[in-house]
């Protein structure tokens, strides 16, 4: 239907050619005789030439080459499929981009914000690059295209820049990614829409089978876990370990029966899994026969006119406990006969719906402030944050938290967010001694970036109460988080606090360094506006 | 009055920084006696103050810019012209002087002359010297001309005897001895004062190292230097045109000066295409241009040692009114005085593939040994078909693109599937984007 686009004209390789071969082998060894071989005009041309072989050679040639450039045609192709709309790639296989891209609905990045993106992607600074893709996306402003090549091409070198790019492509970036293999692959929603025919579940490969799965949780959480269960039986072990964990996302009471059946397979990860997703529902079976466990294990008892909790873990567990997930050795410890009680006793609480507490306790907090008997006190302590996290607990992690928890404070401070969140860091940030730096890093980890501002107080508040006693290159990762989290409005604040210290000074070099990122940043903002 | 210029603009004239740096120092009234100024033509002048008992007596001209100085400096223009165009540009001259002083007078009438002189005669007798240089200097020159014509004719035989040799005994013998003669021919070359022909031959090392299909790109090469052998004996009877690109390919000189003196075609000129490269440790800045008015294309070089930057005084995706002095027989300008500061990108007139093609082969015509050329292509979407690349029309037709392009993402990112004006560079191997226009914007690719 359609002509390769070519450049000469027809057949016009196989004359030049045959020039270039008497060329190449010399006129003395075959003299180039009749140039009738060459087309119409330029034979014509060239058949009036005179002289010896060799001239006559470089003239014909010397003709040759201006009729070849000067004589280039267009090429053509045949009417424009891309024309159709809704084109999708592999409709035709020899052609790329396939379809136009759709038109973009938010305004672009401006030319100020493109030079700069631009220069980012020139090898700068990658956590800039984070940043500004970051404010773009809050701000609604897709990348311009000249820079969406760079931009994908990172994202298939760098995993950890897959979101942020994914965030700003808009749909010029969708469209363009779907043009290429490696960049669809890294830009979930560029890949064609996927497509929710049940014959993919029955006939798709592993892969596409879990995006069916998780496409269709999304949409209709309960078809999901009725496809899942229906053909159960029928998958292999790891099949069975690898769709099980979709069932995360919009976890609810239709799961129970398969999580269930799940407790009883014969693969110890699938169980796990089960167990794991089972603890976050407190409606279950599963969460009733926890709360029985954990009454066994701690009562009241009356003592002289007070209730006293007392704690009783059994020496043996029955099979029961085994099925629902409890284990006796926690992963990578030596366990003693006493440990192992402590490592039931955790698991049990952490699996218990908190609200069984609340016959107990009026608040978390009073729950927190009980004294336990030496050795429970600590497993039971783990559990609750455990179960908090699990059970995605707010008032339970803030409680935690502000009771100087020691366990799983990442994860709980990750469950809180605003002032519950800025509360517990500036709570931890005030006990921290300046060889704790390591630690403050992991607890600013958790914060959602920018930082709220009183985190950031205490921050440079802290960080200015310790300059004497810590250098600047123990605390490089802190001045690092400061530097592309801090809100761009402390900016100055940082700037002050150098400009406080000596011209000599180590930190104050230090914080200059942190103060130039945020006014860049700053910029970054500005021209993003 | 030329409207006032920029400062960068004036310390964009110093031949180094140290000079720049100097003139600057020098560029306060305290300085200065008689300053004054003319509206049209735009002249400044004045007395400066060094460390002599007599001050400089300094005039610059702007429409050229030409300067004079009574001081024995050999940079040009010397510190006392830049600091006089630098208190111009900050605003400290007085208002206008009704008369130039006398030092200032003669060389401005002087100069005058020679620019309506120029306007009249046209471009064929304007190539005499700006500055003045008597009649005995002219003989001179004239005998210099005639010595090196004989040069370069000598040598260009025996290139030819070169070619027509290697021809004989076949270009296979040319993958091992190849180097080496070429060296030695282009040596021989730079001897009989034809750098342009020496340049040409010290290129083929590259086509001798391109792999398949070297040796008929290497007869191309061959056929295109006999062409310039064989023009050169005619040189005389060719039309201008065609002898000045000879006269350029050979690698005689045309001093800027010379072109500069020749009438300017003034327009706004849009910077459409930036292209820099490394050659020999210099780098060359490639500029193009396309007039709003005219529809000319102008192509702007600049070089430098390598390492060293190149100032921005074109920025792609401005227009520049100003006027563009063209070399005698091609695309290549010289840019004279700018009128205004960069402006936004005008509504230009770009052509299609049909157009493009036909541009081209006009411009082998002017020029057989043109490679490539300014287009600026309207309404094409870049698509891959068949495996290769091609910039097509609504109507199907398609231009390939050069395939050291590479996959053109970024020009497909802007063009998003939908047919974009594309400014670049046609080559008989394809069409090399440089840039694309988003309405008044251009993107560079």
């Amino acid at each position: 239907v359609s002509e390769a686009p070519g450049l000469r004209r027809t057949a016009d390789a196989d004359w030049w050619d045959e020039l270039a071969v008497a060329a190449l082998l010399g006129t003395d060894r075959r003299p180039l005789g009749e140039v009738s071989f060459l087309p119409g005009e330029l034979g014509a041309a060239a058949g009036r030439l005179t002289g010896d072989p060799a001239s006559v050679l470089l003239d014909a040639a010397a003709l040759a080459v201006g009729y070849r450039r000067g004589g280039t045609m267009p090429g053509t192709t045949s009417p424009d499929p891309n024309a159709e709309p809704g084109a999708e790639p592999g409709a035709y296989p020899d052609l790329t981009p396939v379809g136009r891209a759709p038109a973009e609905e938010l305004p672009r990045a401006g030319r100020a914000a493109a030079a700069r993106l631009g220069e980012l992607l020139q090898g700068g600074d990658l956590e800039l690059l984070l940043y500004w893709c970051a404010t773009a996306a809050r701000l609604h402003r897709p990348a311009p295209p000249e820079c969406l090549p760079g931009l994908l091409d990172l994202a298939v070198k760098q995993p950890l820049l897959r979101p942020a790019v994914g965030a700003v492509l808009g749909e010029r970036g969708r469209w363009l990614a779907r043009q290429v293999p490696s960049w669809a692959k890294v830009v979930p929603d560029a890949q064609p829409r996927i497509d929710l025919d049940p014959q993919i579940w029955r006939l798709g490969t592993p892969t596409q089978r879990a995006g069916w799965l998780r496409a269709l949780r999304r949409s209709d959480p309960a078809a999901a876990v009725a496809a899942l269960a229906e053909t159960w039986t029928q998958e292999s072990g790891p099949h069975r370990a690898g769709f099980l964990p979709l069932l995360a996302d919009h976890l609810g009471p239709a799961d129970e029966a398969l999580l269930e059946t799940a407790l009883d397979d014969r693969r110890q990860d699938v169980r796990r899994i089960a167990a794991d997703l089972l603890a976050a529902l407190p409606s279950s079976a599963y969460a009733d026969r926890m709360r029985s466990r954990t009454k066994s294990f701690v009562h009241p008892e009356r003592v002289r006119l007070r209730t006293r909790l007392v704690v009783d873990v059994p020496d043996r567990l029955d099979p029961a406990a085994a099925r629902d997930g409890i284990t006796d050795v926690r992963p990578s410890t030596r366990m003693t006969a006493d440990s192992r009680r402590q490592w039931w006793l955790e698991q049990v609480v952490a699996g218990t719906p908190l609200g069984a507490w609340e016959q107990l306790f009026e608040t978390p907090q009073q729950a927190l402030a009980t004294h336990f008997d030496e050795p429970w006190q600590p497993a039971i302590q783990a559990g609750w944050a455990w179960a908090a996290v699990r059970q995605q607990n707010q008032d339970w992690a803030q409680a935690l938290l502000g009771a100087r928890a020691r366990h799983r404070v990442e994860e709980l401070l990750a469950l809180l967010d605003g002032e519950a969140l800025a509360a517990a860091v500036s709570g931890r940030i005030a006990r921290l001694g300046p060889t704790d730096v390591q630690l403050l890093t992991r607890y600013l980890d958790v914060c959602p970036v920018p930082w709220p501002p009183e985190v950031a107080a205490d921050v440079l508040a802290w960080l200015r109460s310790r300059i004497r006693e810590l250098h600047p290159r123990s605390a490089q990762p802190l001045l690092n988080q400061m530097s592309y989290r801090f809100p761009i409005e402390a900016g100055p604040a940082v700037g002050a606090a150098a400009d406080d210290l000596p011209l000599d000074d180590l930190w104050r070099i230090a914080l200059r360094t942190v103060a130039r990122l945020i006014s860049v940043r700053t910029r970054i903002h500005e021209e993003l506006q | 009055m030329a409207a006032q210029w920029e400062v960068e603009r004036v310390l964009a004239l110093a031949p180094d920084p140290a000079q720049a740096a100097a003139g600057r120092a020098l560029a306060t009234p305290a300085n200065w006696s008689d300053l004054g100024l003319r509206a049209s033509p735009a002249a400044l002048w004045g007395r400066c103050q060094g460390s002599g008992r007599t001050p400089y007596r300094t005039v610059v001209d702007l429409t050229g810019p030409a300067y004079t100085c009574s001081c024995p400096s050999r940079k040009f223009p010397c510190k006392h012209a830049l600091a006089l165009m630098l208190l111009w540009a900050s605003g400290q001259l007085p208002a206008q002087h009704p008369r130039p002083p006398e030092f200032a007078a003669d060389w401005l009438a002087q100069r005058d002359a020679k620019a309506s002189g120029a306007a009249v005669t046209g471009p064929a007798q304007s190539t005499r010297p700006v500055r003045g240089e008597g009649p005995a200097n002219l003989d001179a020159a004239a005998k210099r001309v005639a010595q090196r014509r004989e040069r370069v004719t000598a040598g260009l035989e025996e290139l030819d005897q070169w070619l027509c040799d290697q021809i004989r005994t076949g270009l296979s013998g040319f993958d091992r001895a190849g180097y080496a003669q070429i060296e030695a021919i282009a040596a021989r070359m730079v001897d009989a004062q034809a750098p342009g022909v020496a340049g040409r031959l010290r290129r083929l090392p590259a086509v001798l190292a391109s792999g398949e299909g070297r040796h008929g790109r290497l007869l191309e090469q061959f056929a295109l230097l006999r062409l310039l052998v064989r023009a050169h004996r005619r040189l005389a009877e060719l039309p201008p045109t065609l002898a000045a690109a000879v006269r350029t390919h050979v690698g005689y000189p045309t001093s800027r000066s010379e072109v500069l003196a020749l009438p300017p075609v003034r327009d706004t000129w849009a910077v459409l295409g930036l292209r820099d490269s490394i050659e020999d440790r210099l780098s060359t800045r490639r500029v193009w241009l396309r007039g709003a008015d005219t529809g000319r294309t102008a192509l702007v070089l600049s070089y430098l040692p390598a390492g060293q930057q190149f100032d921005d005084s074109l920025p792609p995706g401005t227009a520049v009114d100003s006027d563009l002095h063209f070399y005698p027989g091609g695309i290549r300008a010289l840019v004279g005085v700018r009128h205004a500061d960069p402006g936004l990108l005008p509504r230009l007139t770009a052509v299609d593939v049909g157009q493009a093609l036909a541009e081209y082969t006009e411009a082998l015509t002017a020029d057989p040994w043109t490679v490539s050329r300014p287009v600026l292509l309207g309404a094409v979407a870049p698509v891959r078909h068949r495996g290769r690349w091609v910039l097509r029309e609504d109507d199907g037709r398609t231009l390939p693109l050069a395939r050291s392009v590479g996959d053109p993402w970024r020009l497909v990112a802007v063009s998003g599937g939908e047919p974009v004006t594309v400014a670049g560079e046609w080559a008989a191997d394809g069409f090399t984007p440089l840039s694309v226009l988003r309405r008044q914007e251009l993107v560079a690719l």
